[in-house]
């Protein structure tokens, strides 16, 4: 009865937040580079660059980094959406960046070895937001533009290694052959 | 005779092996881009609102961050302190009771409410929209499609506010509306900014 009566009273308070004046100096945090732009990316190859997160607020703060994809809209002009959002990793995903401090986040790029994704211009954004239970967050974006070559890495070498070693066997195979034809003779 | 062979194959792949590290060799060159340092980064001057006195709101009803009209998109000012033009957006999410998480307000995707579905707005100062929804899906902040190409430029704000509207009572009792929750609870909400180089 009393658990009843508990939550069948008066009118709800709907506390969005608690009003803290400098909350806001302590989400002030900046991201660089705003863009990045990977070109000749082939397919089954991977790139890697470094995003670095500067902490301009008085304590210690953790961030998220995720990967988003835009709309069609917001696209540069000529980029297609990326693929696949598991082809992007960050290293590490969340990071304590220090009070007025830098942090770096590895991001690595890897594309599938095939030759459907060659020759492609994509866009897809990179987010980084602070860990925060106010009312108000921010989020900060790094566009990320991949081109990919036409040609698709890492398959095309294994051919080649293959026929050098089909062509090392025949070789043999031949030296051998005119050797041991001569010492019969 | 068998000796033979071995050397032979031996000779062969010795005199391949300086030609593997060239055939491993990447067919082009991967160029990564970075243009100069362009730095991202905004500045809210609030990011915490209670709608009214201490906080406690009625069902059905609206709150605005300003007394008036006027007064409603003063209340924050967002700040480009990067130092690159950038677009941005804005992202909603439901409102959880902080005392028991079971219960919460869905929120609406056109500013209309209902039985534990709210709505929040947002209005710029002069900005001709008035107030506008806020969604799950991340929309259009400033600039938004009638604006096309006026991005936020480095060192320019924009100020704006926030319309809250608490869903429809989920009970009547007495003539009075209530919502089932304890008299002291707390609804929590999140709303994103975000930011791109534009």
């Amino acid at each position: 009865m009393v658990q009843h009566i508990k939550y069948l009273v008066g009118l709800a308070a709907a506390l969005l937040a608690i009003l803290l004046p400098f909350s806001a100096l302590a989400q002030s945090f900046s991201v660089s580079p705003a863009e990045v732009s990977i070109d000749n990316l082939a397919p089954g190859e991977g790139a890697e660059f470094n995003l670095t997160i500067h902490n301009k607020g008085n304590s210690s703060h953790t961030f998220i980094l995720t990967s988003y994809s835009p709309e069609e809209s917001q696209l540069r002009q000529g980029r297609a959406e990326f693929p696949d959002e598991r082809w992007i990793s960050f290293s590490p995903q969340r990071i304590e960046v220090a009070a007025s401090s830098n942090a770096e986040v590895k991001v690595t790029v890897s594309i599938p070895s095939d030759s459907k994704w060659a020759g492609k211009d994509w866009e897809i954004w990179l987010g980084v937001n602070s860990e925060s239970s106010d009312l108000l967050t921010v989020k900060l974006y790094v566009r990320l533009l991949v081109s990919t070559s036409e040609e698709v890495g890492g398959s095309s070498n294994i051919w080649l290694i293959a026929v050098i070693a089909i062509a090392i066997i025949l070789l043999s195979y031949g030296v051998y052959y005119s050797r041991h034809k001569t010492r019969s003779k | 005779m068998k000796a033979d062979i071995i050397s032979i194959l031996l000779v062969a792949t010795l005199a391949l092996i300086p030609c593997l590290p060239v055939v491993a060799q990447d067919s082009g060159t991967i160029t990564i881009t970075m243009t100069g340092l362009p730095e991202i980064s905004i500045t809210l001057s609030q990011t915490e609102w209670k709608p009214v006195g201490e906080g406690t709101v009625s069902p059905n009803a609206d709150y605005k961050t300003g007394e008036t009209e006027e007064e409603v998109p003063l209340w924050c000012t967002l700040t480009n302190t990067g130092n690159i033009n950038i677009n941005t957006f804005i992202t909603g999410g439901d409102a959880t009771c902080m005392d028991k998480p079971t219960y919460t307000w869905a929120l609406s995707n056109d500013g209309t409410i209902g039985n534990r579905k709210y709505g929040l707005l947002f209005r710029i100062s002069g900005d001709s929209r008035g107030y506008v929804p806020i969604t799950k899906t991340q929309s259009e902040f400033w600039p938004h499609s009638g604006v096309s190409g006026a991005e936020i430029t480095v060192g320019e704000n924009k100020q704006f506010g926030l319309k809250l509207l608490t869903p429809a009572p989920d009970f009547t009792k007495g003539g009075i509306d209530y919502f089932s929750v304890g008299g002291t609870a707390a609804m929590k909400t999140t709303i994103t900014i975000s930011a791109v180089i534009a």
